[in-house]
């Protein structure tokens, strides 16, 4: 009986470490931050920000990056807008997907896709604080001076082949996204920095229309 | 039967030579290059794919090529030997064995390799008919594929670029055509296109520098 203790212990113990990052230590009182979490995100309504993307790729020595704008606006409408190196546009909207890029145009219903409809559901909980009602991810909470990070483990098989975890920094005073960490499984990973946000500015539907 | 003798010896002589001369040809003819980053798009089974595809010449000689999307998922990952490919990832929606296929042979005949007969390998020069049908303007190569059909190369005349590939069968009928123009500053091709002429499978790809 002793032995499967220690087996739990030594299983909770080692998912900590993996999901930990150096400079960040567990948040203790988790409810409280949930609370607070929710409570932030149910008084935004809107955000436009500036993003910029940097990929390492352990195949390339130099970094790719990409600049562009990210607006979202309450419950469920996403842009995002690639301006730099290239222009590609894709708009999130309830359940429907328009990308577009220099050759066409494409529409989806992301619950056909299970890649978009993953894409999309965790965009939209980073923004509308209910990362851990997503039952694809297992999700701890770490902090630092000045930032919450969750990370997010994913327990089914579809995400465990697209990523080993995703991270999500949160600024502290506000309870904002600043940065999005997807990293896949050969270590790769994509790295999004928002900056210039500006909150709960009205927006026109229009900007997230899919058609 | 000392005549038998001497044509045999003299036929086995020509046939080692050739396979040698066969194959040093070809790793002559392969684009030879670090890495090379491309933004791409591809139409396959109704769908439209775009994102960022990456060749990169590893430490053994072979070629990794990874094609991601703009969020940084991994759409493929293929290595291209001299003389076979090997996938290590490719996403759910196009992990069928006929887009495999196709797309290897495709990025195969880019990258000259992965995708021929490495033992009956033929090197020459093809005739004055095949370049007026198919349009070739300097010299021509051709290759045969380990899966059916043949692959020609017109180049330029240096063969350092090759401006048209062609994909056909028995027929000598074209079912890929591959056009690519080429820019003063890379090996690769600057642009490239791949037209399948049977079925609705298209690669567009504009090498493009995006870095720190």
């Amino acid at each position: 009986m002793k032995s499967v203790y220690y087996f739990i212990f030594a299983l909770f113990f080692s998912f900590q470490l993996h999901a930990q990052v150096a400079g960040y230590l567990p948040v203790k009182d988790i409810t409280s931050f949930k609370e607070k979490f929710s409570a932030a995100s149910q008084k935004i309504n809107s955000i436009e920000s500036d993003f910029s993307q940097t990929k390492n790729l352990a195949m390339l020595k130099e970094k790719m990056i990409s600049k562009g704008k990210f607006y979202y606006k309450r419950a469920n409408k996403v842009r995002i807008e690639y301006t730099k190196p290239y222009s590609y546009l894709m708009v999130l909207n309830n359940n429907d997907m328009k990308v577009k890029d220099e050759h066409k145009t494409s529409n989806y219903n992301t619950r056909s896709n299970k890649m978009m409809q993953s894409i999309n559901s965790i965009m939209l909980d980073c923004m509308r604080g209910t990362v851990y009602n997503n039952k694809e991810f297992l999700t701890s909470v770490f902090e630092s001076n000045k930032e919450y990070l969750l990370v997010m483990m994913p327990s089914t098989s579809v995400m465990k082949k697209m990523f080993s975890k995703i991270e999500v920094y949160l600024d502290k005073s506000d309870y904002n996204v600043v940065r999005l960490n997807m990293i896949e499984n050969g270590g790769d990973n994509s790295m999004m920095s928002f900056t210039n946000r500006t909150m709960n500015k009205i927006m026109d539907d229009a900007l997230f229309s899919t058609k | 039967m000392l005549f038998l003798v001497r044509n045999s010896l003299f036929g086995c002589l020509l046939f080692f030579c050739s396979s040698v001369f066969a194959q040093a040809t070809l790793v002559e003819l392969q684009p030879k290059f670090e890495s090379v980053k491309y933004r791409a798009s591809i139409d396959v089974l109704n769908k439209h794919l775009s994102g960022i595809l990456i060749f990169k010449t590893q430490e053994d000689s072979s070629i990794r090529s990874v094609f991601i999307n703009e969020m940084g998922v991994t759409f493929f990952d293929i290595t291209f030997y001299q003389d076979r490919y090997i996938y290590s990832s490719i996403m759910e929606s196009m992990d069928k064995k006929a887009v495999k296929i196709s797309l290897a042979k495709d990025l195969g005949m880019i990258l000259m390799r992965g995708i021929y007969i490495v033992e009956s390998r033929k090197f020459k020069e093809k005739g004055n008919k095949d370049k007026q049908v198919l349009g070739c303007k300097s010299n021509t190569f051709t290759f045969k594929l380990k899966r059916k059909g043949t692959v020609m190369y017109c180049a330029n005349q240096h063969s350092t670029e090759f401006p048209l590939i062609y994909n056909y069968g028995k027929k000598e009928k074209s079912v890929i055509t591959i056009s690519q123009n080429y820019s003063a500053e890379s090996i690769l091709p600057d642009s490239i296109f791949v037209e399948h002429h049977k079925v609705h499978f298209t690669i567009s790809l504009k090498q493009f520098h995006a870095t720190e």
